[in-house]
């Protein structure tokens, strides 16, 4: 999984890094993230586990630089996010996406509304409609240009606020829970939108998530748990933990949970079953070996 | 007995105005007394407009909404009445919470319906209990509260009212497998005990398929089916042209029928699943060796 580690391949790394929120009295707060360190390389497609209140969005938001660390150090393409100079070049190297989409978009048409970020840049505007066409088309948001974004859908205001990110053509794009408001349909819109920025123009995603199913598709699972990260590898390395998921408050897929429920019987299915698919397969194999029923 | 019937309901926006849009079509529903319905539909396919309509919140635009066969439309005082027998927790019912002590926020809605003190007193303990939120908590501020037990408090404000019939929109929405898992298990004992009806509103077939016996689909502001969970869930390529989905087990026990497995249609709970396919393996579907 982390067969490079060379430093140049690295794009937001945390070292040792800590962070509690300010106390309304005279008693500091415990710290909401121990001593973290995190290595994201460019172009995975990091999912970030945990419990409400595990550290997960106060991760994001060091990330962008809209916190900086009590101690440690946050590098961003190797920039520290404790230098306040360098704030704007972080933003336009990670972009961030939150849970509510009615709260991030400002604009009455949706062109208009991607074009805000690249036009804070300063961006010329043959530019900023080169790149409002393309980040439109890349998240199937295109036809909708002229349309007002309150009218759209749940899963089409999240697309229009990830294309709002991609016209600031920042190399990482962080989701924080951008589905926890969505219908089914809204929700594959998204993660199927985000793994192809990813998996097509190299954007590197991480995505905060309550859902397995979603945290499956990643390349690589974070778990969190009490501020610090307790568990970090590829879906089926995670999953194959079910204690220490369990511990932190969160539970495997249901595919899974399946499989490991009837291996505790005795019925000799595969380890790392995932998905649907995955179950179906085995289980067949399991019953009929290369026969049919 | 029905409780609730939605008799031809229509609700159009901005009516008269070119931006006149239908977000209810002519909708026909019964709701028994202690049934759990959950109704799920395409984000805009009308399920909160529907249920602003159970308690008054909205006037159908047609139709008429029953509580115990009296149109609650009738006049002010039945509407006013409508809206404390019919509870309605919104999604991210935190949010509304504005007291100063959690105990305060559940006194709220009693103390609106104009109980004496000692029974307020009552009603507020009961639902704190209910709902897992001790003595220490109640005196706290709401903004000093983890967001599932925000969201409890906010639970009990509205069952503290003691309702007839209590809905809950998206009650699960944006918390953790544990918070969700607290929830749901709320839900089912406030049922039991309580023997009220609930209904949900919910994107998650996971929790419909657990907790709920009936289900109204809603399609472009139509009901589209409504039935057992049973009747629905078997209707999956319908359900997914509409947006929606199965639970994943569900899926998984409609892929190995494709197969010819002859397995049980109406699975979608893990438990359900592990007894079918032991059950399936033991029978000879292949000797447990």
């Amino acid at each position: 999984m982390k067969s490079k580690t060379q430093n140049d391949n690295s794009l937001i790394v945390f070292n040792d890094v800590s962070y509690r929120y300010d106390s309304d009295t005279d008693t500091p707060l415990p710290l909401a993230l121990k001593h973290i360190n995190l290595d994201i390389k460019k172009g995975e497609f990091v999912a970030v586990l945990g419990h409400n209140g595990s550290g997960k969005s106060t991760l994001a938001k060091l990330a962008n630089a809209i916190f900086v660390p009590e101690s440690g150090k946050i590098f961003v393409n190797g920039m520290d996010t404790s230098d306040e100079s360098l704030e704007y070049d972080i933003r336009q190297t990670v972009g961030v996406v939150f849970q509510n989409p009615d709260n991030q978009l400002v604009a009455t048409i949706v062109e208009e509304d991607v074009a805000f970020g690249p036009e804070n840049l300063g961006i010329e505007p043959k530019e900023i409609r080169r790149r409002v066409d393309d980040a439109l088309k890349a998240v199937g948001m295109y036809e909708y240009r002229n349309h007002e974004p309150h009218k759209l859908s749940g899963g089409q205001k999240q697309r229009v606020a990830i294309a709002g990110i991609m016209a600031m053509q920042t190399d990482c794009i962080i989701l924080d829970e951008p589905t926890a408001m969505l219908d089914p349909k809204g929700r594959e819109e998204v993660m199927s939108s985000m793994q192809k920025l990813n998996k097509e123009m190299g954007i590197t995603v991480v995505l905060i998530t309550h859902y397995m199913d979603e945290a499956v598709k990643a390349d690589r699972v974070v778990v969190m748990n009490d501020g610090q990260i307790v568990l970090d590898g590829t879906p089926r390395q995670v999953f194959a933990q079910e204690e220490i998921i369990e511990n932190a408050g969160l539970e495997l897929p249901d595919s899974a949970k399946l499989a490991n429920a009837l291996r505790r019987q005795g019925i000799n299915l595969p380890e790392g079953i995932l998905t649907p698919d995955e179950f179906v397969e085995a289980f067949k194999f399991f019953v009929l070996g290369g026969n049919s029923v | 007995m029905t409780v609730l019937e939605a008799r031809n309901i229509s609700y159009k926006y901005s009516v008269g105005t070119p931006f006149e849009m239908t977000a209810l079509n002519n909708i026909n529903l019964k709701v028994e007394k202690g049934e759990m319905l959950a109704i799920i539909g395409h984000t805009g396919s009308g399920k909160s407009t529907l249920i602003q309509h159970f308690n008054a919140l909205l006037k159908p635009s047609e139709g008429q909404i029953l509580l115990y066969g009296k149109d609650i439309n009738e006049s002010k005082e039945t509407a006013h009445a409508a809206r404390f027998k019919v509870g309605l927790c919104f999604q991210y019912p935190e949010y509304q919470l504005f007291e100063d002590t959690v105990y305060k926020d559940i006194a709220f809605g009693p103390g609106n319906m104009g109980l004496d003190k000692t029974e307020i007193d009552m009603r507020v303990r009961r639902a704190a209990s209910f709902v897992g939120l001790n003595e220490n908590m109640l005196q706290k501020s709401p903004f000093d509260l983890s967001g599932g037990e925000k969201r409890r408090a906010a639970i009990a404000g509205v069952m503290a009212m003691e309702p007839e019939v209590l809905i809950m929109d998206e009650p699960a929405a944006g918390l953790d497998p544990k918070g969700r898992r607290v929830i749901l298990d709320l839900i089912k004992n406030y049922r039991r005990q309580t023997g009220s009806t609930v209904i949900i509103v919910s994107h998650s077939m996971e929790d419909v398929a657990e907790i709920a016996e009936k289900i109204a689909v809603l399609n472009h502001g139509e009901l589209a089916m409504y039935g057992t969970v049973d009747r629905v869930f078997e209707r999956s390529s319908e359900l997914c042209d509409m947006g929606l989905n199965i639970p994943q087990i569900t899926r998984i026990f409609t892929e190995l029928n494709k197969c010819g497995f002859g397995l049980n249609k109406a699975v979608y709970t893990v438990e359900q699943a592990e007894r079918e396919l032991t059950e399936y393996l033991h029978k000879g579907g292949k000797s447990n060796d």
